[in-house]
């Protein structure tokens, strides 16, 4: 199967559970938003994906080989990471040479040219690099390499509106001209909606949904109105949040959409991604329906 | 093996302007040192014997920084803890074998120059012994050093801050107190005795006063192995710290 499969993954940090019996796939050839809020294990993931640390439960298989300590999955997945984890005493000339050396799929020409569209200094070391710099040194080199899965996490981390849009941009033609799985973890939420296709949100260590972002989008909407008339509306809807201005109420819901009666004095407008996102994730003890994708773990709404 | 070997040159390359930076840095102090001697006393030479111990710090220090550097590098790029140990020891191999020849040439063009100055094994087993057994000798003590430290720093850095505070206090106790219980009063004499005799002849020192090498090699090739082993067994469920 050509996918990243995570399998009843647990990982625990003494008492706390990081993660907690989590199942879902990242498929082949899509670009996912993996979101979630600061703690929810996102990273922790990532890091069991790459080998970083290790599961206390559960496995990860790459293309159906497992991740964990397996030198064949070395040419088929690549994680940018939010921390520094480059040689430090090396210039980053250097150290795209090296990667040139450690992986078959590395593009060094390719790296080149996006060091110099970010006007990225070759020349210096990495810890003499901005954070935005050092951002862009590693973008860099996930964009020059290869493989069919990169994961991307918290990549504009410092980077300017401008330098954010050039990465989006370079993103978008490099998956353009080849598609692979590209997995964004990131807050900038509003920033990557109109990119990813599919989401995968996490809280708490467990998987609250996985949806194509467009179909997520359809199912969140927001309704607006007297108090009385909402709470009407509402019932037997899922209701993800509610807010009140006054006499006005405002619903969260995720789910089909019910035409609104000729005359009513309530208004349905779209739910944009990242209201979507706070809305579920500050809700997180309420429980959310289950796509078919995100596994057993998804609860009920 | 082409990935396996990427590793180990890049191991080796990357440590390679280290040792050449310790050794300029070591080099001008020689210099200056045997300058200020000569100038003053009119000797050549000052009656330093540091090279080797410089090394010593250094390969230890080495050891030491391994696990920082090298293991998120290498983590970073895909590789698997059995790829990171058999480049740490290539790289511990490499580092000891250059600088322990580095070191014996120099030390023994010294030694011929000033005869003032003592190397490390010449101190200890003579100046009668071949030049390349002398080097074999201090390859062997700087792997052991460098196994050692990394050994160390591998044990501490899997315990929590609290348990690498008790582990240390524990050890060091339990050293100091060893030692001054085998030198004390209270120690039975044959204990004494045997465990003294045993370090002597582990050094190679015969009780008919000749020396026999094969004694520290063996002890010195087994104790870097058996610690070698130790540390790929810490390795292979040692994570990155997030």
């Amino acid at each position: 199967m050509k996918a990243i499969q995570i399998k009843n993954i647990t990982k625990r940090y003494g008492r706390v559970t990081a993660l907690d019996h989590v199942s879902f796939s990242f498929e082949h050839g899509r670009i996912y938003g993996f979101l979630g809020r600061n703690g929810a294990g996102k990273t922790t993931l990532i890091n069991i994906i790459a080998n970083r640390i290790f599961a206390d439960e559960g496995e990860v298989l790459i293309d159906g080989l497992p991740a964990r300590e397996n030198m064949e999955v070395h040419e088929k997945i690549y994680c940018m990471s939010e921390k520094d984890l480059y040689d430090s005493s090396l210039k980053i000339k250097e150290i795209f040479k090296w990667t040139s050396r450690f992986y078959d799929h590395f593009q060094i020409d390719k790296a080149y040219e996006i060091a110099e569209k970010f006007s990225l200094d070759t020349e210096k070391r990495f810890p003499a690099l901005s954070k935005g710099q050092q951002s862009i040194f590693k973008l860099t080199v996930a964009l020059a390499l290869d493989v069919p899965y990169v994961i991307f996490d918290e990549p504009v981390l410092g980077l300017d509106a401008n330098h954010r849009e050039l990465f989006y941009q370079l993103l978008l033609q490099d998956y353009e001209e080849h598609q692979r799985t590209i997995i964004l973890a990131t807050h900038l939420i509003e920033e990557v909606a109109n990119i990813i296709e599919e989401v995968v949100l996490i809280d708490n260590g467990k998987i609250l949904l996985q949806e194509a972002a467009e179909d997520l989008l359809e199912r969140g909407y927001c309704v607006s109105g007297p108090a009385d008339k909402v709470l009407d509306y509402c019932h037997d809807k899922n209701v993800i949040g509610q807010e009140e201005l006054g006499a006005l109420k405002l619903a969260y819901i995720l789910g089909p959409r019910e035409e609104l009666p000729e005359n009513s004095p309530l208004q349905i407008s779209n739910m944009n991604l990242q209201k979507l996102f706070v809305k579920l994730t500050e809700n997180s003890e309420i429980n959310f329906p289950a796509s078919e994708e995100a596994g057993n773990q998804a609860p009920i709404l | 093996m082409k990935k396996l070997s990427t590793v180990i040159q890049y191991e080796c390359v990357t440590s390679i302007k280290y040792a050449f930076i310790f050794y300029l840095a070591l080099s001008a102090v020689i210099v200056t040192l045997y300058g200020i001697h000569y100038i003053l006393t009119g000797v050549l030479g000052g009656g330093m014997n540091c090279l080797e111990m410089n090394t010593m710090i250094f390969i230890g220090i080495l050891g030491i920084l391994q696990l920082t550097e090298e293991f998120k590098m290498l983590v970073q790029n895909g590789f698997t803890r059995i790829y990171f140990f058999l480049g740490t020891f290539s790289r511990f191999a490499f580092m000891s074998g250059v600088m322990s020849l580095i070191d014996t040439i120099i030390a023994n063009i010294l030694h011929t120059l000033t005869g003032t100055y003592s190397t490390f094994f010449g101190s200890l087993y003579g100046y009668g012994q071949p030049v390349i057994l002398s080097w074999f000798w201090l390859f062997l003590i700087y792997m052991l050093l460098c196994t050692l430290t990394f050994f160390f720093t591998l044990v501490f850095r899997n315990l929590s801050k609290k348990n690498a505070v008790i582990a240390g206090v524990l050890l060091g106790t339990a050293l100091l107190a060893g030692i001054s219980f085998l030198f004390s009063p209270a120690s039975p004499e044959n204990l004494r005795d045997h465990i003294l005799k045993c370090m002597i002849k582990g050094l190679g020192f015969m009780e008919d006063g000749s020396i026999r090498m094969i004694y520290p090699l063996s002890l010195l090739i087994l104790s870097a192995g058996f610690l070698s082993i130790c540390s790929y067994f810490i390795i292979r469920r040692t994570e990155l710290k997030v």
